[in-house]
């Protein structure tokens, strides 16, 4: 009897020890979890902004404390606001040790990206082609800052503490820069309406202006989806539906066009237009001839090139025996359009997707997005 | 040095054995023969496809309507292609790869040396130098044809540089040449590199880059009539002293002994295969292979007599030619490839089969 009791009074107090512990395990976790939210309190502009979806696939959260940053592709962890911080580059994990103050960027698309974040004066040197106006919408904030070529030795002579590098430089590129001592994250340029947003978020991330880089997330993403609304409405009353759009260039001869997967693709999707060469089963930007323009019948045409040449080829086209019965010709529907909307890859892009949406619906948007849609208020070049 | 002239020996030493003259004629209309014909069913096909869907019935009345023959009924648009863009390219691309067939089987012979190409004087540096000067500083739109005017100009020029180089000292050198033409071309691509890394512009950078990868993209009847001219009359210039070449390779002495005016021949054909090669480049952008392998290919079949060769290197260099580009519109149709990529790809694996099949017959591997 006393045998029993003694063996139920040890399940008993074993059960009770288990179950303390279980508890003690759960209030232990449930700690750190609120330590960790208390560590990333929400702060005004990251609540200001938790519409902003991050892309990635996930449910969106719509509560007001959601990390946009979270979930960003490149950023290891959202809730380190502080420095150190690292990011996820093509090159591998890069720790940024201290707050970036003189930033050169590859690319002018990056750098249209790092001026929409941080004074001018961050930037050590840019590249010529971001002070070409042709191809960078920011070539006179930037006017006055040195120009480097592509040579590693001279880019490290501008000193910059953060290099950022685009997919087109070699490893071999980067690792110069890294054997003198200088930070490079090479990092993707991406497509789409989300890869932008998520791009200027990674860039805010990496700079430490991530409450500037929601503001601006924020406004490129109220331009898209304004944009996108209107045009699909636009299409859908069309009687006709969206037009073949068609892009592309001549150089030394050698025409090319852009299909799935290039920015011209994305424009003209945002536009409310289709997308004629990925119909047609193009990808990427290769070669095409005269006879591509004739099977895949655009009824737009656009020409992203300086207006020299680029009306040049459009005289061409249009004087084209061939091309006659092409839509585009026909109705004399071709455009020399500004590179620096319509091929930089970055936020600016919306304003291409903007002046290629009054071409096709002119009656849905101001003559003055023809010319020059209005630009982005950006803090940096109020500055 | 020693294996130039070892080459040279081997060369000279395949040339009269086993060639009866009296089949000479036979064998050249038998090959002339079989290549026209092959040629005339690349064209053909040619003409047939491409971005813009045609049924070949259609083609072939454009095509047979050129003699008053009608059997169908093209539409207007089918009409146009063909007859503005896909007749113009294939002739262009056929003057093309005649004129690289020609050169290569004249610089083989005359430097004894069947890896020798029309390149090896320094004629494609000179070219692409000639056009990257003209893409870089925007002179491009100068006057009409300035892109292929300066390519000319720069083929002509480096090969007439590397040819001034091995006249010095008044005695010409055949080893002289081949190291100038080797340094003129090192030089000049040390000259392309720094314009190409200096140009400030994008879409010159572009062009550069386009020109340089080759293609018969864009060709129009104007390309017709600035390439097929110099490059017809090269051609029919260096077939007519096929015998001369024939003679040159057993040696200058042996030449000079039966009455080959060496000294002048040897710069006159020089400077007929530079100007074919340069008219070639300036319409095509550089084309690789063609020149190497269609000669060397050819001559394990017909021989390396050049009455047979030369006239068979046109035009298996032309078929070569619009097959690739056949390809190069066809792969990744309505979109195009470089037909000079094309050639590279198709041209390395078949010389080296051709090269390791004929090492296997004679008991090496």
């Amino acid at each position: 009897m006393t045998q029993r009791l003694h063996s139920s009074l040890r399940w008993v107090f074993s059960a009770a020890f288990l179950m303390i512990v279980s508890i003690a395990v759960a209030c232990g976790s449930g700690s750190e979890d609120t330590a960790g939210t208390t560590s990333s309190e929400p702060t005004a502009t990251s609540t200001n902004v938790a519409t902003i979806s991050t892309g990635t696939g996930a449910p969106p959260d719509e509560s007001p404390a959601a990390d946009p940053f979270a979930g960003v592709p490149g950023i290891v962890d959202s809730t380190n606001r502080a420095w150190p911080r690292e990011v996820e580059g093509l090159n591998g994990r890069i720790t940024i040790e201290s707050k970036p103050e003189r930033i050169h960027t590859t690319s002018v698309g990056f750098d249209e990206i790092t001026v929409g974040l941080v004074p001018v004066t961050s930037l050590a040197a840019v590249g010529t082609s971001t002070q070409n106006p042709d191809y960078s919408n920011v070539a006179s904030v930037v006017a006055d800052l040195p120009a480097v070529g592509r040579d590693p030795e001279e880019i490290a002579s501008v000193e910059a503490d953060l290099v950022v590098a685009s997919p087109a430089r070699d490893a071999d590129f980067i690792a110069a820069l890294e054997s003198v001592g200088v930070t490079v994250v090479q990092l993707e340029l991406r497509e789409g309406a989300e890869g932008r947003i998520e791009t200027i978020l990674l860039f805010g991330y990496l700079y430490g202006e991530e409450e500037r880089a929601l503001e601006l997330a924020q406004e490129v993403r109220e331009r898209h989806d304004a944009l996108v609304a209107t045009t699909n409405s636009a299409a859908a009353s069309a009687a006709d539906g969206s037009p073949d759009v068609l892009y592309m260039t001549k150089y030394a001869e050698n025409m090319t066009t852009s299909g799935t997967g290039s920015t011209a693709e994305s424009i003209t999707l945002a536009a409310g237009g289709i997308c004629g060469p990925c119909e047609a089963g193009i990808e990427g930007y290769p070669r095409i001839s005269l006879e591509t323009l004739v099977s895949v019948k655009p009824d737009v045409i656009l020409i992203p090139m300086t207006a020299a040449e680029g009306e040049a080829l459009r005289e061409e086209l249009l004087a084209s025996a061939v091309l006659a019965e092409v839509p585009a010709i026909r109705n004399e529907q071709v455009y020399v359009v500004p590179g620096r909307f319509h091929t930089t890859l970055s936020y600016e892009n919306v304003r291409g997707a903007e002046q290629l949406a009054a071409i096709l619906w002119p009656d849905d948007f101001p003559d003055e997005y023809l010319e020059n849609p209005p630009p982005f208020s950006l803090p940096a070049l109020e500055d | 040095m020693r294996a130039l002239t070892e080459d040279a020996r081997t060369q000279a030493d395949v040339v009269p054995r086993g060639r009866p003259a009296r089949g000479v004629v036979g064998r050249l209309l038998a090959s002339v023969a079989v290549l026209l014909v092959l040629l005339l069913a690349a064209g053909t096909l040619s003409v047939s496809v491409g971005a813009f869907a045609i049924p070949f019935e259609h083609s072939l009345s454009v095509l047979l309507g050129f003699v008053h023959i009608d059997f169908a009924s093209a539409t207007r648009t089918e009409e146009l292609v063909i007859e503005q863009l896909r007749l113009p390219r294939l002739l262009v691309g056929i003057s093309v790869g005649m004129g690289l067939g020609v050169a290569g089987a004249t610089m083989q012979a005359l430097f004894r040396n069947p890896m020798a190409d029309p390149g090896i004087i320094g004629v494609s540096a000179g070219a692409a130098t000639g056009a990257v000067v003209a893409l870089a500083f925007k002179l491009t739109g100068s006057f009409p044809f300035a892109l292929q005017a300066f390519a000319f100009a720069g083929a002509i020029g480096a090969a007439f540089l590397v040819y001034g180089i091995a006249l010095i000292g008044g005695r010409f050198s055949m080893a002289t040449l081949l190291l100038a033409g080797i340094a003129i071309s090192a030089f000049l691509s040390a000259v392309m590199s720094t314009i190409i890394l200096m140009v400030p512009d994008e879409e010159n950078l572009r062009g550069i880059v386009y020109w340089l990868a080759g293609g018969l993209s864009g060709s129009g009847w104007s390309h017709v009539r600035v390439a097929a001219v110099p490059i017809v009359l090269g051609a029919a210039v260096i077939t007519a002293f096929a015998r001369d070449l024939n003679l040159l390779l057993l040696g200058d002495e042996v030449a000079r002994s039966t009455g080959v005016p060496v000294d002048r021949l040897r710069p006159m054909l020089l400077t007929v295969a530079a100007v074919i090669t340069g008219a070639a480049v300036a319409v095509s952008g550089t084309i690789a292979f063609v020149g190497l392998v269609v000669p060397h290919i050819l001559r394990l079949i017909v021989g390396p007599d050049h009455r047979i060769l030369v006239p068979a290197s046109a035009l298996a260099g032309a078929l070569f030619i619009v097959l690739a580009d056949i390809l190069a519109r066809m792969a990744v149709r309505p979109a195009e490839l470089q037909v000079g990529m094309v050639t590279a790809f198709i041209g390395a694996p078949f010389f080296l089969l051709v090269l390791l099949r004929n090492k296997s017959r004679a008991g090496v591997i």
